[in-house]
């Protein structure tokens, strides 16, 4: 790396990719379940989110209508 | 008699007031957004093995991207001013999306550059963490502490289960795939969330802040009792108020950004294991969350500039204890103090310049505190790891981080919110309009 990369670019590593596998395998092990389930249920998770918004928004719309 | 619009607005009362699925709104694109593009790190190994980079040079777009996004800050913000928080965050999303997803057919260095670096990074500040909280702000006078904490609650939460789910999704489907999924999750969840949902402010479904019934002079609509509230966000910046909260800000990001980047190599240094430095920054990242929403509570019950010096406060000490007690109790000491109060300053900060400069001009008063915060952070990165090289330790920088804590208290003490805030300055109780 040269010396302007090295201040532009501040260190090694934008994240710590050691630190990324070290989460990914704690993950795997407290989880315990295949990586595609834990894929899966994450992605249910993210999903919940919104799907749980614009529940209340409907809900809130019906209910002030009435 | 009551008119149309006052029945309306007090039907609306029994249900659950709309800023809340503001905040809610606010939060899940923070969480999805930062958490997209602070999980760049896990596309790190990956993308080098295939394109043969080193690792100076995977880190460049990162990095520009941090600066990029940080300059962007006070354009995005008077945009903001200009054209609604809507508009920005629509924009912002879409260019987020189009990027992540450009970002699977990544060619070369420069292609990355550009669209991780560049477009993605200016897409980023539309969508940003600075644009939601000050559309919040809008929502809420009462509770606007709480509601910014709980949107800063986003990212931290974001990176924690983003991550995790792009590395395991590189390892099933390769790192394109991953963009791409990513992308789509903004494109499709994001996106339309946001076109349903967001509005610009409560008077335009005819309520008033905090869902309270309508009144007959909206509080922060009348800004004339608060000294510092200007239509010119020019002469703002000439008031001393904003620069003790920039300030302090900068010193915020000063010594998150050393936590962030040096924690674990310094760990490691002191003799302790890789999975032990990991863990303790694991619990770091946790109390985060934790950390930000007490501190999004606390700021609507008690004075916001004390709640901030004790933040810096805690801070400080957490850097004193590395110094002063170098095992693993400064260790888990700083990580607490660390973790509870690293994103903690959001809250505060951003709810005590709405209460002070009023609405007007938030976005981009808001987006000149960040962009320092942001500059904080990238200088001291640089500084630590400079120093340690100088100095063969973590010692100096660790000194100078707690020093310029103990100034930042001190600075958000001093100021004075009592005689500037609206909180303090106008009369809130709600008069019922009665027609």
């Amino acid at each position: 790396m040269n010396r302007f990369q090295s201040i532009v670019a501040h260190h090694g590593e934008p994240g710590d990719p050691v630190l990324f596998e070290w989460i990914k395998h704690r993950l795997e092990e407290l989880v315990g379940i295949d990586p595609l389930a834990v894929i899966v249920i994450v992605l249910a998770f993210i999903l919940v989110i919104p799907i749980g918004i614009v529940t209340v928004y409907i809900w809130e719309r019906h209910h002030s209508k009435r | 008699m009551t008119s149309d619009l006052t029945r309306k607005n007090i039907r609306k009362q029994k249900g659950i007031y709309y800023g809340w699925l503001i905040v809610a709104t606010s939060f899940f694109i923070s969480f999805l957004t930062v958490g997209t593009r602070n999980g760049f790190g896990v596309f790190v190994i990956p993308m080098s093995k295939d394109f043969g980079w080193d690792r100076g040079a995977i880190s460049l777009p990162a990095s520009i991207g941090f600066y990029v996004a940080g300059i962007c800050q006070p354009f995005a913000g008077r945009l903001f001013d200009r054209i609604g928080g809507r508009r920005m965050m629509l924009i912002g999303l879409l260019g987020i999306a189009i990027s992540t997803l450009s970002l699977s057919f990544t060619f070369n260095i420069l292609f990355l550059i550009i669209m991780f670096g560049i477009v993605g990074a200016i897409a980023s500040s539309g969508g940003s963490l600075n644009i939601a909280v000050a559309l919040t702000s809008k929502w809420f006078r009462k509770k606007r502490s709480t509601a910014i904490g709980i949107i800063a609650a986003g990212p931290p939460m974001g990176a924690m289960i983003l991550i995790p789910l792009s590395q395991q999704l590189i390892d099933l489907i390769g790192w394109e795939r991953t963009w791409i999924v990513l992308g789509l999750l903004i494109l499709f969840l994001a996106v339309p969330l946001t076109y349903l949902i967001i509005r610009e402010k409560p008077e335009d479904l005819g309520l008033i802040e905090d869902g309270q019934e309508r009144i007959t002079t909206t509080p922060d609509s009348s800004t004339s009792n608060m000294p510092l509230a200007t239509d010119d966000w020019k002469q703002a910046l000439r008031s001393p108020l904003i620069w003790q909260l920039s300030g302090a800000y900068f010193v915020c990001g000063f010594t998150t950004g050393i936590i962030s980047t040096h924690f674990v190599p310094y760990a490691i240094e002191q003799g302790y294991t890789p999975s032990l430095a990991a863990t303790v920054f694991g619990v770091m990242s946790g109390l985060n969350v934790i950390g930000v929403l007490t501190a999004g509570k606390l700021g609507d019950r008690f004075q916001r500039k004390n709640l901030l010096a004790i933040i810096y406060a805690l801070r400080g000490v957490g850097y004193a204890l590395l110094l002063i007690s170098p095992g693993l109790v400064g260790l888990w000491g700083f990580a607490i103090l660390a973790g509870f109060s690293w994103i903690a300053t959001v809250p505060p900060t951003t709810a005590l310049t709405a209460d002070v400069y009023g609405l007007k001009n938030i976005g981009i008063l808001s987006g000149v505190i960040f962009m320092l915060h942001q500059f904080g952070g990238g200088l001291s990165i640089q500084m630590a790891g400079e120093l340690r090289d100088l100095t063969g330790s973590y010692d100096v920088p660790f000194l100078i981080a707690a020093v310029l804590l103990a100034i930042a208290s001190v600075v958000s003490f001093s100021i004075r919110e009592k005689k500037y805030s609206s909180r303090y300055l106008i009369d809130s109780k709600p008069i019922l309009q009665t027609g």
